[in-house]
């Protein structure tokens, strides 16, 4: 036992290691491609009317005249101190701002994350028992049709359907803003908020993690130990849930994983829909104004947390498959 | 482009839906109490009123701050934190005498220390006001605070219509506390981010990239009002979404730009709904052509000429505003002062067989031959992304050029891109742009369109190179013209000169369509008070007591 807990340690710090390249690549990249792109902060920043002196100023006040290595070398050696920088729009440190954020993506990302699980594990298991029965062909359609939609049109669609025609559910935001705002009543206000985003949030993920299951499942009922399990006189359901399912959920676990990057993607677009003050609308407001160095401090939180989760689910999955940490 | 068809879509989808409520009109107002709901595009960078200017900045900081004066429906000067003022004999001295009793939203009361400090800021460029510092602070000789209650702004020269501008929305200077920003980082105060005003509403919170609210200010100084309890503005990127929260109830209140045209034919049969041009007066907003006249092919005037011979700003305005906006050759808004169409040269020979047979002889002329396959020449019409329309302007007007052997493709580019390539680089041959005439045509034309305005990397400015002295001495004289007599003759002179060098080609004034939901009252108090709208609404659901 106390070599397993040693191997882990050793791993999740090797890992980390193995970070530090990655967001140093991240930056370089990102801060390169970004000051490729034509548009001057400054005369954006300065606004109509600005006379030229006071668009200087504000060049002068960003670094924005040094040479481009040197505005690097800046912005690396405060990164590597935990200073972000400052947005040049909301003028607050860049990290305050984006963790200001965070929570609001997170709970998203939770809710859609927990429900797409649930419903896709539930569907598998049902399909992956009777493959191309009725129950198996309409999931497996209707999965292909989640995994089509763009996020953005069944946003719409929801609104329009659940809001709109219904009135059912409120359009956007995370909370109601005219009435109270506190206690019970504000966490099931908020609930109701979520609803809708966290489903167009979830059809996609929903839709993989159910093929992939579904196909995994499948394969593991053939195998031989299936077959030992049965013979052994297990019933249905042990054999299904003790064996198949947790040998068949490691690679999706792994997947989903990875697939985080999709996530940042789909949030931008889900909450630009839905009005949800996450931080993909940063990162989207952050772009149209150019905020430089608010847009390389989501990237970087963003990529960290990418890291993280992405470590996390490798020990979820070690825990499943514990072999994955000796390998 | 794909969000633009679809909300047109969903709308009309939706439309059907809506419901007649209680007749609203009979209500006797004003009444009290209620929330009221506007919702902007994107977020502010920060709510000091004279460091953030634009239409997201204004909305939100216009409950919080007053002016000294602003202008009334009918665009008189009325009085706000000045009670009255008088002028002098040689119309060089305005005396403002100031409000007694005002105090801060902290307390403190407000005096013309507080005034003068704020003027100052943009005079001695501590905190400058950029559209005021760039326009009215260079008429002023002076600013002096001689008592608590009087502030004196004397002037270099007589200019007739000072206070006019005085009042507008985009110049008035809102007044900030002195004892809140003196001797601090001022671009750095925390008050930037929890604004203390002396205005109808105090600050309650931001939430970013949700919603600032506001709540209103018991002891605001003028009688009745506000009359809403709070007003709250929602930060809502995706127009789609803003409509169709509007829809719902959820928001009250849409400005003009942050509503699609495609919807608003749909919108104006809604009983729910008002669409107003109320409240954008003064704007102008010209949307036009602009050409490179440093380059070919539009360093020939008469390429110009044929492209203004081709121009159908009917069929543009029907195509892609939907009979909304107004077709117009004038470089100034109708609701502008000075507005004068008539002295302008037209280009229309009768008929579009005649205009393409002018606008064949015109480039005949200019060298600009067809080639073997018909051809003259290929042009890029830039536009900015946000503007889609602008787009499908330029796809109905290569209709006509095609006819004549030229193929104008289109190209759209993001707001910053877009400035640095038209504005920084000078790297186009033809733009679209639109710009503001109002509130005065002086703060409207000169800053694009003279000479000395032909610098880079400042935005809008005289992208054109255009020069034309005359057009240049003209400006210069509106300053000191002796009434609106002699101005009215500078400024049609002015059009006129526009419309015969054609630096720039205007295409139609832009439609104005505010929207709110029916059961508001009294949206807007001011002429141009489309980003103040706070200050008299009131809801037909309100009680009839405070």
């Amino acid at each position: 036992m106390k070599s397993t807990s040693v191997a882990t340690l050793a791993y999740v710090i090797r890992r980390l290691f193995q970070a530090i390249p990655l967001i140093l690549g991240v930056i370089a990249i990102n801060f390169t491609l970004i000051h490729l792109a034509p548009g001057d902060p400054a005369t954006l920043l300065a606004g109509e009317f600005a006379s030229p002196e006071a668009v200087e100023r504000l060049r002068e006040e960003f670094g924005l005249n040094d040479p481009f290595y040197k505005q690097f070398l800046t912005y690396l050696g405060k990164v590597a101190t935990g200073d972000l920088g400052y947005s040049y729009r909301f003028r607050a440190p860049v990290l305050d701002i984006v963790l200001d954020r965070i929570p609001n993506t997170l709970l998203l990302l939770f809710v859609s994350f927990v429900l797409s699980m649930i419903v896709a594990v539930v569907l598998a298991v049902l399909s992956a028992r009777r493959p191309n029965s009725l129950f198996d062909n309409v999931a497996s359609s209707l999965a292909m049709v989640g995994y089509a939609l763009p996020m953005f049109w069944l946003g719409m669609m929801l609104i329009l359907v659940f809001s709109s025609q219904l009135g059912w559910l409120p359009t956007g935001g995370m909370y109601s803003l005219r009435g109270e705002r506190t206690g019970l009543a504000m966490v099931l206000d908020m609930a109701r908020h979520l609803v809708l985003p966290a489903t167009a949030f979830a059809a996609y993920f929903m839709a993989m993690a159910y093929r992939l299951t579904r196909s995994k499942l499948i394969e593991t009922l053939r195998e031989d130990y299936i077959r030992t399990a049965h013979m052994k006189g297990l019933s249905e359901r042990e054999v299904l849930f003790r064996h198949a399912l947790r040998n068949s959920l490691v690679p999706v676990i792994a997947v989903m994983g990875l697939d985080l990057g999709v996530m940042v993607g789909g949030a931008v677009v889900v909450e630009t829909v839905f009005t949800w003050p996450g931080v993909g609308r940063l990162m989207y407001d952050s772009i149209l104004a150019r905020d430089y160095p608010l847009l390389l401090g989501i990237f970087v939180v963003v990529s960290f947390g990418v890291i993280i989760i992405n470590l996390l689910a490798d020990l979820v999955a070690a825990l499943v498959d514990p072999r994955i940490i000796y390998d | 482009m794909i969000s633009r068809y679809l909300a047109a879509f969903l709308v009309a989808m939706v439309g059907g839906y809506a419901h007649a409520q209680d007749a609203n009109a009979d209500v006797e107002g004003p009444r009290y109490g209620g929330t009221f709901v506007a919702a902007i595009a994107g977020e502010p960078g920060g709510l000091n009123p004279v460091l953030w200017q634009g239409a997201e900045p204004q909305i939100s900081t216009s409950p919080i701050f007053d002016p000294l004066i602003r202008l009334d429906m009918d665009a008189n000067p009325t009085g706000v934190l000045a009670e009255s003022w008088e002028v002098s004999e040689d119309r060089t001295t305005f005396t403002f005498n100031l409000r007694d009793g005002v105090t801060w939203h902290d307390g403190e009361p407000f005096t013309s220390e507080d005034v003068l400090w704020t003027f100052l800021g943009t005079r001695d460029d501590y905190m400058p006001h950029p559209r005021y510092q760039s326009t009215l602070d260079t008429l002023v000789e002076s600013y002096e605070a001689p008592d608590p209650d009087t502030f004196v702004i004397k002037l270099k020269h007589p200019y007739a219509p000072f206070l006019t501008v005085f009042g507008a929305s985009n110049y008035a200077m809102p007044i900030v506390p002195k004892h809140v920003y003196d001797g601090t980082d001022i671009a750095n105060n925390e008050a930037n981010w929890a604004p203390v005003g002396t205005g109808p509403f105090k600050f309650k919170e931001w939430v970013r990239g949700s919603h600032i609210e506001l709540v209103r200010n018991e002891n605001y100084f003028i009688e009745d009002q506000p009359r809403v309890d709070s007003f709250i503005i929602r930060i809502m990127p995706d127009e789609t979404a803003r409509l169709l929260a509007l829809k719902q109830g959820e928001v009250d209140y849409l400005y003009y730009y942050a509503v699609a045209y495609n919807s608003i034919p749909e919108l104006q049969n809604d009983p729910n709904i008002v669409v107003t041009s109320d409240g954008a007066g003064l704007q102008g907003l010209i949307e036009m052509f602009h050409f490179n006249l440093k380059q070919e092919p539009f360093d020939d005037l008469r390429v110009r000429q044929a492209f203004a011979h081709l121009l159908d700003r009917e069929l543009i305005n029907q195509v892609v505003y939907y009979g909304l906006a107004r077709p117009t050759g004038s470089a100034i808004g109708k609701t502008v002062p000075f507005w004068n169409e008539e002295v302008l040269a037209t280009y229309d020979k009768g008929g579009l067989e005649e205009n393409i047979a002018e606008a064949e002889r015109l480039l005949d002329e200019a060298g600009y031959t067809r080639d073997a396959s018909g051809n003259r020449f290929e042009v890029t019409l830039l536009y900015m992304s946000g503007r889609p329309y602008a787009g499908k302007v330029g796809e109905v007007f290569n209709d006509n050029l095609s006819k004549v052997g030229i193929r104008m493709t289109t190209q759209p580019m993001d707001r910053p891109a877009f400035i640095e390539q038209t504005h920084t680089r000078w790297d186009y041959k033809i733009s679209e742009q639109q710009f503001s005439s109002g509130p005065h045509p002086y703060l409207g034309l000169p800053r694009y369109l003279l000479s000395s305005q032909h610098q880079p990397g400042i935005y809008p400015a005289n992208a054109m190179g255009y020069e034309n002295p005359e057009v240049d001495k003209l400006f210069e004289e509106s300053t000191v013209a002796s009434g609106p007599e002699e101005e009215a003759k500078i400024w049609a002179e002015v059009q006129r000169h526009l419309s015969e060098d054609l630096p720039i080609l205007p295409i139609v004034e832009m439609p104005y369509t505010n929207i709110y939901r029916a059961e508001w009252k009294d949206v807007f108090s001011s002429i141009d008070g489309v980003f103040d709208v706070s200050r008299t609404v009131w809801s037909v659901n309100g009680s009839p007591n405070r």
